[in-house]
């Protein structure tokens, strides 16, 4: 993840949530499972990958919104 | 023109990384896929108390971070990719990926079990919104709420008792009567005594109902044959796990899925090597999973040197 954060500068933002610190935030989003990446543009959750994901599964889903 | 190795191993639980690091350790460069799971199934439980050499418990996920810098200490080289299928008819083999196709002298299949689906569609819809095979990892989630766990094994009477520390009620679906469960007398008689949990015998889901999460699930009782709906937040499959050999075809001889091996870790094809959950269906422990890592890498070394 800390590498896609360099190859997406300036179009992506990584954040990681910490959810045994912030369940509600993990509530409004649906989340009940960990690890889940969810990719958001403009605010928006966009996609929802839950377990973990293939490199190639992320980078076309950030392709898909990351222009 | 495809990458040529010496040795490819596939799967980064223990079995592959102690592979890894006999090989590296004995100069031969290995080359290994992480698969779908790095880390294997250990990534996702929480406290080992039974791997030797750590007096306090260690976290799963940190054993097998250790395990993976020991190996890249001595030169192993990870590809984050999982093999999609292979072709082991002519030598070099040859391993594919989504993205590329390498060749190998000789390979160590190492890419460990799964957690079993009981493969309805609704099921699988609904997966990580209530529906899951890991409460370890996922129990979290459901504080305060109804949770059912599917399996009458020793893996379900476990998953349902470590529930109880989140969940308000925990009912377990067995396929077997009251008395006749698959899980040891110890394992089903702690979770009996457990408040939180109750049964439901001789019943199998056959659907999971819910939009964007579980809702409910309607189980059959396979004595009378009659069904009913239960509401509940979240549902956990614990019926057992299967060997991850899909991607092999028809490439290489399987017992019930299992890699089947002859003299310890050779498989149908000569320079093919195994180890760890994917051929042993017996042990299944970590420790265990390491041991048969290790045979296998010496094995290669030795069909290296062509002495078998």
């Amino acid at each position: 993840m800390e590498k896609k954060d360099k190859i997406y500068e300036g179009k992506a933002k990584i954040a990681k949530l910490e959810v045994d610190e912030s369940p509600n935030t993990a509530q409004k989003y649906g989340i009940m499972s960990i690890p889940t990446i969810v990719l958001f543009k403009d605010g928006e959750s966009v996609w929802q990958g839950v377990g973990v994901q293939q490199k190639q599964t992320i980078e076309a889903e950030l392709n898909k919104v990351a222009s | 023109m495809s990458a040529q190795y010496k040795v490819v191993i596939l799967g980064t639980g223990p079995a592959g990384l102690t592979a890894a690091i006999y090989l590296a350790r004995a100069s031969v460069v290995p080359i290994v896929f992480s698969g779908p799971q790095p880390g294997g199934q250990l990534s996702t439980t929480t406290e080992v108390g039974n791997y030797p050499g750590f007096v306090e418990d260690i976290q799963g996920p940190e054993l097998m971070d250790r395990m993976r810098k020991q190996a890249e200490r001595y030169g192993t080289k990870f590809i984050e990719e999982e093999i999609t299928s292979v072709d082991f008819s002519k030598k070099p083999f040859s391993l594919k990926t989504s993205t590329q196709t390498v060749t190998a002298d000789s390979v160590i299949i190492a890419t460990g079990a799964s957690a079993k689906w009981l493969g309805l569609d609704s099921e699988q819809k609904l997966r990580g919104k209530g529906v899951s095979a890991c409460a370890t990892c996922d129990g979290f989630f459901f504080k305060d709420k109804d949770v059912v766990v599917v399996g009458g094994g020793d893996t379900a009477m476990e998953e349902a008792t470590f529930l109880t520390k989140f969940a308000k009620k925990v009912t377990i679906i067995a396929r077997g009567s009251e008395g006749n469960l698959k899980a040891s007398k110890f394992m089903e008689e702690r979770a009996i005594k457990d408040s939180k949990i109750s049964f439901i015998y001789s019943s199998e889901v056959i659907e999971v109902i819910g939009d964007n999460k579980v809702d409910s699930v309607k189980i059959k009782n396979n004595e009378n044959g009659k069904e009913k709906v239960i509401k509940i937040d979240g549902l956990f499959i614990a019926i057992g796990h299967k060997p991850n050999t899909d991607f092999l075809g028809d490439q290489l001889e399987l017992d019930k899925g299992y890699i089947k091996v002859k003299d310890n870790t050779k498989t149908s094809v000569p320079g093919i090597f195994t180890g760890g959950d994917v051929h042993d269906w017996r042990y299944r422990q970590a420790v265990t999973a390491a041991g048969f890592g290790c045979m296998a890498a010496l094995d290669v070394e030795r069909y290296l040197e062509g002495i078998f």
